[in-house]
């Protein structure tokens, strides 16, 4: 999810559509992560070969993220994003897997063969990643990146990680408005020279941003002493659990039981 | 004016090398009433910032040179000395380090161990202060860097202290914001102290000054006084603040 989070985000705003008010924002975080943990779940633990619970499962998000008003042409954008990492992993898989043949190649001597079984596991590995990434995207785009942290908090998540994500997202925007000032500096004094005279001083700079870094580090950490930090992070948790939050959650839950169970 | 009531601050002898050798505070003697609003001047690297990482602590001193509202800097008293002094730092990127506002104004309470209702009091209170009510959930980087001043002295006014440190307030401030932060300034009623090489600021804000130069006091007086002294200024890498210039020329 980290790593998800890190990816969408470059330098846009990973919350740029928080700030809407639709029904799917006004839920509480915390039931909204839970249910979509659960969504995920679900999803994950479908047999492969239940494709009318996968079209459900996808008309759900969908209906979901229609609610959510947030433009589906940019959710659709963000979620390309695993495309890469699904083809790397599972491209190889229909060649590999043993089992009855669907088709082959072959080129000379040597002979590629695809089989049902490893198709199976492509299409599994694929359909369940892509619906995952629709739901943590739901989650994120339509949760306040403060609130999602709290969230994780008050759902026990390992404090460490919920300080790391939290520093991440504050200062990611610092580092990289450092590292333009930087390169605009160095842009301005360098006319000309090789590529191996650029590369050398890009190193630099990724160098220079670190010590900075690093620095800014210890003058937060001094920041956060003087204001009586002791090792154990507090934040106050501020959500009410609300009945329709409660109904959100079983109607969608509800709805999941019956796309698994029911159907399919 | 009433200076010579309880000293809240007592620095005695105080000396601090950087673990690089490089000295930075040599025998700093200075203390500080209640009430006082007291200016810390110098040029850069005199040894401002220094002295103000040393009166709550964050860096020690082995002869317990620094004695705050009675309390030796100690392990013991720390908590409580932290509560009491209230440090916004230079940088706001340093001082927010929360994802919002209302956490980054929280913090300090909740370190405190204040209970939620009296903690959103405080950061209510402290958020109206600095006229920035409404910002709580703000998230600090998309704050203009006036707002980000602002908010960061509202991090310190939430523990409610009764020292209020200030290091290098009005750097980078476009004019008006910092008028702006002058007449908030101003308007607290604090113990302050403000370091800075803005003797303008200094000269409105403070009634007393300390001129620090290479890590020890070199002077300390009434504000005009000080300021007046175009040679001791001088040799000091300041300069005489130009309103008390024009205000002497006009007068005489």
């Amino acid at each position: 999810m980290l790593l998800n989070l890190l990816l969408i985000m470059k330098h846009s705003f990973i919350d740029k559509y928080s700030h809407l008010q639709s029904p799917i924002h006004r839920v509480d975080p915390r039931i909204k992560s839970i249910t979509l943990t659960l969504f995920i779940l679900f999803i994950i633990f479908t047999p492969p070969t239940h494709f009318v619970s996968f079209s459900f499962y996808a008309l759900l998000i969908f209906i979901l993220i229609l609610f959510s008003q947030v433009p589906v042409g940019s959710i659709f954008k963000r979620s390309l994003v695993i495309i890469p990492f699904v083809l790397m992993i599972a491209i190889f898989i229909p060649f590999l897997k043993k089992g009855e043949i669907a088709g082959g190649y072959s080129f000379g001597t040597f002979q590629l063969t695809v089989t049902y079984d490893g198709l199976t596991v492509f299409w599994n590995v694929f359909i369940k990643s892509y619906l995952s990434i629709l739901c943590l995207i739901l989650l994120s785009t339509t949760t306040k990146f403060s609130h999602l942290l709290k969230a994780l908090e008050s759902l026990k998540f390992p404090q460490i990680i919920t300080m790391i994500i939290s520093f991440m997202y504050r200062y990611i925007f610092v580092l990289v408005d450092e590292l333009m000032r930087m390169k605009r500096a160095k842009d301005s004094r360098t006319v000309g020279g090789s590529r191996l005279f650029h590369i050398k001083i890009l190193a630099n700079i990724v160098g220079m941003l670190f010590l900075r870094s690093y620095e800014r580090g210890e003058r937060v950490y001094t920041a956060m002493v003087s204001r009586g930090f002791d090792g154990e992070a507090r934040t106050l948790g501020q959500f009410h659990l609300r009945k329709r939050d409660i109904g959100y959650s079983f109607i969608v839950i509800a709805l999941l039981g019956l796309i698994r169970f029911g159907g399919g | 004016m009433k200076s010579s009531e309880r000293k809240i601050i007592n620095i005695k002898d105080l000396s601090y090398a950087y673990p690089d050798g490089r000295v930075a505070l040599q025998n700093v003697n200075l203390s500080i009433s209640e009430g006082e609003s007291v200016g810390i001047i110098g040029p850069n690297g005199a040894g401002k910032t220094t002295l103000l990482l040393h009166l709550n602590g964050v860096l020690e001193d082995k002869k317990e040179a620094v004695e705050v509202l009675g309390m030796k800097i100690e392990q013991k008293s720390l908590k409580e000395i932290r509560k009491k002094i209230g440090i916004v730092f230079q940088d706001p990127d340093d001082q927010l380090f929360m994802p919002t506002v209302f956490d980054d104004t929280a913090f300090g309470p909740l370190n405190a161990g204040y209970t939620k209702i009296e903690i959103r009091e405080k950061v209510r209170d402290a958020l109206k202060e600095v006229s920035m009510e409404g910002y709580e959930e703000r998230c600090s980087h998309h704050l203009s860097l006036g707002e980000k001043k602002r908010i960061s002295i509202a991090t310190v006014l939430s523990m409610e202290p009764d020292i209020l440190v200030l290091d290098e307030p009005s750097s980078s401030l476009d004019p008006r914001t910092r008028k702006h932060l002058i007449d908030l300034l101003k308007s607290l009623r604090q113990t302050r102290i403000v370091a800075s090489h803005d003797l303008e600021l200094v000269r409105e804000v403070c009634q007393k000054i300390f001129l620090f130069d290479g890590g020890a006091v070199v002077a300390e007086g009434q504000v005009d006084e000080i300021m007046r002294d175009k040679k001791l200024l001088e040799a000091h890498g300041l300069e005489i603040p130009f309103s008390l210039l024009l205000e002497e020329g006009v007068s005489g």
